[in-house]
C-alpha cells in the first residue's frame, strides 16, 4: 500500500493567503489612519495660517493708520494730530492685547512691543516720525517672516 | 578680486563698532559721567525711586535710595548690537540709549538728557524706561 504524502506547497499557500490578507488590511488601515492624521494636522495648520494672516492684516492696518495720522509726515507730532493719533493707538493696543496673543510668534511679539513703545515716545515728542516709521516697517517685516516660517517650521506641539 | 567684499565687510564692521561706541560715549563722555534720574529729590535726604548712575567704559555704579540713604552697587557694562539696533547692557538687561531734547516733557528742562529703554527679553511684555540727566 502506498501512502499519499501531503503536498507541502499547497499547505503553505493555504497558510500564507490569510496572512497576506490580514497584512494587507493592517497596512491599509495604518495608511488610512496616517493619512487622516496628516490631513487633520494640515487642516489645523491651514486654519492657523488663515487666522494669522487675518490678525497680521489687522495689525498692518492699525500700523498704517498710525503712520498716516501725522499730516505730510511731519517730523514731530503736532497738536492737531494728537487726538487722531491716540484713537489709532487705541486700536493698535486692541490688536496687541486682543487678537495677537492667539497667533503671534516671539519675533512678532518683540516687534509689537517695540512699535507700541515707539508710538508712545513719538506721542510724547521724544522720537521723530522716522523712528516710528522704521519700527512700523520692522513690525510688518516680522509679520511677513512669521507667515513665511509658518509652513517651513512646524511649531512645538503641533 | 576680494578687495571689494573685504572693503564692504570692513565698512560694515566699522559702522557697527562706531554705533556701539556712540551709545557708550553718550553715557561716559569718553571718561566717566554721573547721571541722575530726572526728578531726583534735591534735598540732602534722598527719596524712594531716586538713583544715580555713574557710567565708565567697563562698568556702571548704581546708587539707589533705600530708607533715606544711598545704597551702591556695581555692574559690568557691555555694548550690544543685534538686528540693526545697539546699546548697552548691564544688570541682566539690554538698553537702547537715546539722547533727548530738553523740550521733551520727560526731561523736565534738563539740557543733557538721555533715555535708557529696555529691549524686550521675550519673558515679559513690559519694557522699562529710565530718564537720566547730568
Amino acid at each position: 500500500m502506498e501512502e499519499k504524502l501531503p503536498n507541502r506547497s499547497t499547505d503553505y499557500s493555504k497558510a500564507v493567503a490569510p496572512l497576506l490578507t490580514v497584512l494587507g488590511i493592517t497596512v491599509g488601515a495604518w495608511q488610512f489612519t496616517s493619512q487622516m492624521s496628516h490631513e487633520s494636522k494640515m487642516e489645523f495648520s491651514r486654519s492657523m495660517y488663515t487666522k494669522k494672516l487675518q490678525a497680521y492684516e489687522e495689525v498692518g492696518k492699525a500700523v498704517g493708520d498710525l503712520l498716516v495720522v501725522p499730516h505730510d509726515e511731519r517730523l514731530w507730532i503736532s497738536a492737531e494730530d494728537t487726538m487722531a493719533f491716540d484713537s489709532c493707538l487705541e486700536r493698535f493696543r486692541t490688536c496687541y492685547w486682543g487678537v495677537l496673543p492667539l497667533v503671534e510668534d516671539s519675533t512678532v511679539e518683540v516687534a509689537m512691543i517695540q512699535f507700541k513703545d515707539m508710538a508712545r515716545f513719538y506721542r510724547r515728542g521724544e522720537n521723530d516720525y522716522h523712528d516710528l516709521a522704521r519700527e512700523g516697517m520692522s513690525l510688518m517685516n516680522a509679520c511677513n517672516q512669521s507667515l513665511e516660517n509658518h509652513w517651513s517650521r512646524p511649531k512645538k506641539g503641533e | 578680486m576680494l578687495r571689494i567684499p573685504f572693503l564692504i565687510l570692513g565698512l560694515g564692521f566699522g559702522i557697527l563698532v562706531n554705533a556701539q561706541q556712540d551709545a557708550l560715549a553718550t553715557l561716559t563722555g569718553d571718561g566717566s559721567l554721573q547721571w541722575m534720574v530726572v526728578g531726583n529729590a534735591t534735598t540732602p535726604k534722598c527719596s524712594p525711586g531716586d538713583a544715580i548712575y555713574t557710567f565708565s567704559a567697563k562698568e556702571v555704579v548704581i546708587q539707589q535710595c533705600a530708607e533715606g540713604a544711598w545704597k551702591s552697587t556695581k555692574e559690568v557694562l557691555e555694548p550690544w548690537s543685534a538686528g540693526g539696533k545697539n546699546g548697552i547692557a548691564f544688570g541682566g538687561a539690554r538698553y537702547e540709549v537715546k539722547s533727548l531734547p530738553a523740550s521733551a516733557a520727560a526731561c523736565k528742562g534738563n539740557a543733557n538728557c538721555v533715555r535708557l529703554t529696555t529691549v524686550p527679553d521675550g519673558k515679559t511684555d513690559a519694557t522699562r524706561s529710565i530718564y537720566l540727566a547730568h
